[in-house]
């Protein structure tokens, strides 16, 4: 799998990109903005895109920018956005796109190679990834009438994992179960709060962010 | 002491000039006892009476004094009526000095006082014929007539009979009474003619009044002179003393004229205090109050000695009549007005100094604006500094530390690919203190400014503030468009704080926020369901207020015990 990886910080950059290659990921190119990243990607086009959300010159969104420009330009390829801010916002700005791989984690996550490594594949593979502490922020926030309460707790954690962007087979991986049960929980969670089951594993994550953004 | 046995004393004497005129021992024609008596009696009594109003209405002026010493120089005539000779000698004596008072008041008024070396010069003469000039004549010997004709010196006005021959001492003495009279005519019109519009609203009923008396006396005087038949002359006598009648009162509406104008002040005062002093405004109330349309206010600029008009054109103040407003000694400005108005310089002071005290009153204003301006600017600067700190703070905290942090995990990560065993669970434990330190440092930074609120507005910012609540918070309204970044920046960090307060203080079950526009600016509340009892000027909830007026805007709390807070702040947009 090929990726390029877009941060200003050089050591930084330099770190991710050695973690990625000792896991086996062909790293192709190291960029420092926006530009160069949108460059390298039309002159070798990726699998997959690690980009920092924040770089110059505004040092504001210019990795949500980018990753939209990516979205129309090249829609076959994963771009992972890493952050420092934990904001619904951003998150559901990059992966409401609905237009492929698109994921928003939290930039400390790449300590935890494998996270980062299966964020990447995911993102490859036209999936979406939420980060945890962006989906416990939407999950917590309380409630007048909470009706995720309704939930068994069983039924919550599966819900909050599907907004991570996992599949049931992910699902069921990270809690360990199996993944019948995944299914079984993730069934009576949605009837019990009146969604609709979705046709694929990504509008399924939109609706259970959108119904939690609610 | 002496004012309250005045009238008394004017009784007395008509009276005494009655008995005097019926028993006096002169044979008067009985058709003439009545006019001559209430003709005579009215003019004396009206002297005094009026004379005693005007100096009680206007005591700065002698006019009143003189009209009562003219009463009873009036009333003295009458001594002549009593045949005795020294009746007789005193009657001539005290015969003309009602002329000489008659002059005096006429070319002094209104003020009772002679102000000029020819006002003096007429004074003078005025008085030279009457008690000296008749002393002269008893010396030279005049003598009394007999008891059986009517009183001499013409106290009961009746035809010559043809027999008077005048001689030329008698020709010389009516001369000069014609040659004062005139003067005093061509005194009265070359002061009534220098005078103001304002001069002449006092002037001109006394002098109106005391012409007509003249040129009634004059035109007696000169009757045979003229060719008049005598029984002219005995009308004409009759007609002055009438006109005599009613002057005092026109001599009383005069005086009252100039003092209108001293209540003017008052108005004038309360006028101005009625809106501000600007020039145009200052200007037509003191032309009122001086009534002269032609005054014109100008001011002097700081300085220099150059005076400018309310167009900042330079003006000469050289030309009119000018009286300067000032402040600690230094002219600020002045008025060009009428020269006639110094005549009544006192007037135009007080005008001055009321007009002086609006405009300073105005300057004061002005400054003091100015300074709020000022304060209300620089106060904004500081909100704005402020925020530019907060936000070059968090933007550190996020390049620097947290960037630092970031990379150390990672090293971290790498490191533990490299260890085994006991190093391997110490950098384990590490990474995890690394962790929780970077989700503190994410939080303090957030707190202390939310890049968000830039990026994506109120809305965005808010909601996030929502979802991180420790208590149900329900976003009822937030406007689509995103307003100045300064009022969008105050309205988040009024609904943060008020929303911090409201989780650590109101136990209450929700909070509502609601940021709605209200035609100049944002309206923000919050309010909650808790216990209420919040202290508006806790240092959080102060600080807000604080910030808000800034912005010109108004922060206010309520918060009854046990029926919930409310936060209300009204943000001006620009």
């Amino acid at each position: 799998m090929r990726v390029i990886v877009a941060d200003d910080a050089a050591l930084f950059r330099g770190g991710v990109a050695r973690l990625i290659a000792e896991q086996g990921m062909e790293v192709i190119a190291e960029v420092g903005d926006a530009e160069a990243l949108l460059a390298a990607v039309r002159a070798d086009p990726p699998d997959a895109v690690v980009v920092d959300i924040r770089m110059p010159p505004t040092h504001t969104t210019e990795g949500l920018d980018a990753a939209r420009t990516l979205a129309s330009e090249h829609p076959g390829i994963g771009v992972l956005v890493l952050s420092a801010h934990v904001e619904p916002h951003y998150a559901l700005a990059l992966v409401e796109s609905d237009s492929g791989g698109a994921g928003y984690l939290l930039k400390e996550r790449v300590a935890d190679v494998e996270e980062l490594t299966d964020a990447l594949r995911r993102v490859a593979a036209g999936g979406v990834v939420v980060d945890p502490s962006v989906v416990a922020q939407l999950v917590g926030r309380r409630r007048v009438r909470d009706p995720l309460e309704a939930l068994s707790e069983r039924e919550r954690d599966v819900l909050a994992v599907m907004a991570e962007g996992r599949s049931n087979h992910g699902i069921g991986e990270r809690l360990h179960l199996s993944e019948k049960t995944v299914e079984a929980y993730a069934r009576s969670a949605f009837v019990k709060l009146g969604l609709h089951a979705a046709p694929d594993d990504n509008r399924r994550v939109l609706a259970v962010l959108a119904y939690l953004r609610s | 002491m002496t004012t309250r046995l005045v009238p008394v004393a004017a009784v007395l004497a008509g009276a005494a000039a009655s008995v005097a005129l019926v028993r006096g021992g002169y044979t008067v024609p009985a058709e003439l006892v009545a006019p001559t008596l209430v003709l005579s009696l009215a003019v004396a009594w009206s002297f005094v009476g009026v004379g005693l109003v005007a100096r009680r209405r206007r005591p700065d002026s002698r006019t009143g004094l003189l009209m009562v010493v003219f009463g009873f120089a009036w009333l003295a005539r009458f001594v002549v009526a009593v045949d005795t000779t020294p009746a007789f000698v005193v009657g001539v004596l005290l015969g003309s000095v009602a002329l000489s008072v008659f002059v005096q008041l006429l070319v002094t008024f209104p003020t009772g006082r002679t102000e000029s070396a020819g006002q003096r010069v007429l004074v003078g003469i005025g008085w030279l014929l009457s008690v000296p000039l008749d002393a002269v004549f008893l010396a030279i010997g005049a003598r009394r007539g007999r008891g059986d004709g009517p009183p001499p010196n013409g106290l009961v006005i009746t035809p010559s009979g043809g027999e008077f021959r005048p001689d030329v001492v008698d020709l010389a003495v009516q001369a000069v009474v014609v040659v004062l009279l005139v003067s005093v005519l061509v005194s009265v019109w070359t002061r009534w003619r220098a005078a103001g519009a304002a001069a002449r609203r006092a002037l001109t009923p006394g002098l109106v009044g005391g012409t007509v008396v003249v040129a009634t006396l004059l035109v007696e005087r000169t009757a045979i002179l003229l060719l008049l038949p005598p029984s002219a002359g005995v009308w004409l006598a009759w007609s002055a003393q009438v006109v005599l009648v009613v002057w005092p009162a026109a001599l009383l509406l005069g005086l009252l004229r100039s003092r209108l104008d001293r209540s003017g002040i008052g108005r004038l005062v309360v006028e101005l205090g009625g809106g501000p002093a600007v020039p145009e405004r200052l200007r037509s109330v003191v032309a009122r109050t001086l009534h002269d349309p032609s005054v014109e206010l100008v001011h002097r600029r700081p300085g220099t000695d150059e005076f400018v008009d309310a167009a900042g054109e330079r003006v000469e103040v050289g030309g009119r009549a000018v009286t300067f407003l000032e402040r600690e000694g230094e002219p600020i400005a002045a008025l060009l007005h009428d020269p006639a108005l110094t005549a009544e310089p006192d007037l135009v002071e007080a005008v001055a100094a009321g007009a002086g005290l609006a405009l300073e009153n105005e300057r004061l204003h002005a400054e003091v604006r100015h300074q709020l301006r000022e304060v209300r600017a620089s106060r904004a600067r500081l909100v704005e500094a402020a925020d530019g700190a907060r936000r070059r703070v968090e933007r550190d905290l996020h390049d620097g530390a947290q960037q630092r942090l970031v990379a150390v995990g990672l090293a971290l990560r790498l490191a533990r690919g490299r260890s085994s065993g006991e190093v391997d669970a110490l950098l384990a434990e590490a990474s995890d203190e690394l962790t929780a330190a970077l989700a503190e440092l994410r939080e303090l930074a957030r707190g202390i400014y939310p890049p968000l609120l830039t990026d994506g507005g109120l809305g965005p910012a808010l909601l996030s503030l929502a979802e991180r609540a420790p208590l149900p918070v329900v976003l009822a309204a937030v406007p689509p468009e995103r307003p100045p970044e300064t009022v969008e920046r105050t309205c988040y960090f009024v609904v943060s704080e008020a929303l911090t307060n409201a989780a650590k203080h109101a136990a209450a079950a929700k909070v509502e926020v609601s940021v709605v526009p209200d035609g100049v600016g944002l309206r923000v509340e919050v309010v909650d369901d808790g216990v209420g009892g919040a202290d508006a000027d806790g240092s959080g909830l102060r600080g807000l207020a604080d910030r808000v007026a800034a912005l010109g805007g108004r922060l206010e709390v309520s918060s009854p015990s046990g029926r919930g807070t409310r936060v209300t702040a009204s943000v001006p947009c620009g």
